[in-house]
């Protein structure tokens, strides 16, 4: 970053390297923050599988596409969930042509519709084979 | 005082459909409910979707000036109009 090119010139200046170390350690101290925050659990659980954060990179999303703009509406779905509603929702070119909210919410009730047919299935399966 | 137990209503909008959906996913997934009564409340579900996705659609039409005929069911079949 060219912000911080100025760590690596050298300089005569004895007050210079003071200001390095301390600008270094506060940036040590945000890098730190900066950690804790990413590691930090969202606490949520999805509302379809009922599992919380996959990683510290795959988090639960308390805001998922299309509820952008009704953000207390919106459903927590798992990183695993919230990329199968992106893509139904993408192709389904409800982005691309002025919607309205009931159609979202109509096509977000088909989505889980469809993962409700698959998940009675499965558990009938699982019941078959006990 | 009345013992009745108080029955929890949908509420009659789309995402009142979703977290009736929702609801249905807890309960499948604490044993509370099967396979059978989550199929039956995904068809339920399919039809009320089909049933709004029309009347969004019958609006559309309507909101360009297209004039709908009402229908009647009779017992000779469907009548088209009023008479």
């Amino acid at each position: 970053m060219n912000e911080f090119k100025f760590i690596m010139e050298k300089s005569t200046h004895p007050d210079h390297e003071k200001v390095k170390e301390k600008i270094l350690s506060l940036f040590n101290e945000i890098q730190n923050l900066y950690k804790q925050h990413i590691r930090k659990s969202t606490g949520k659980l999805c509302d379809i599988c009922g599992l919380g954060d996959e990683n510290n990179i795959y988090k639960v999303k308390d805001v998922v596409m299309g509820y952008e703009h009704r953000k207390h509406l919106s459903p927590c779905l798992c990183n695993r969930h919230a990329c199968g509603w992106n893509a139904s929702y993408v192709r389904s070119r409800l982005m691309f042509e002025g919607t309205t909210d009931e159609e979202i919410d109509l096509h977000f009730a088909r989505h889980l519709v469809n993962h409700l047919t698959r998940a009675s299935r499965m558990k009938l399966v699982k019941q078959e084979m006990i | 005082m009345s013992n009745k137990p108080t029955i929890k209503l949908t509420e009659r909008t789309s995402s009142g459909l979703c977290d009736a959906l929702f609801e249905e996913f807890d309960l499948l997934r604490n044993g509370l409910s099967d396979s059978h009564r989550a199929s039956a409340v995904a068809k339920l579900a399919v039809q009320i979707i089909n049933t709004k996705k029309l009347e969004i659609e019958a609006a559309t039409f309507h909101k360009a000036g297209l004039r709908f005929v009402p229908l009647a069911l009779t017992a000779k079949g469907i009548s088209i109009g009023k008479n």
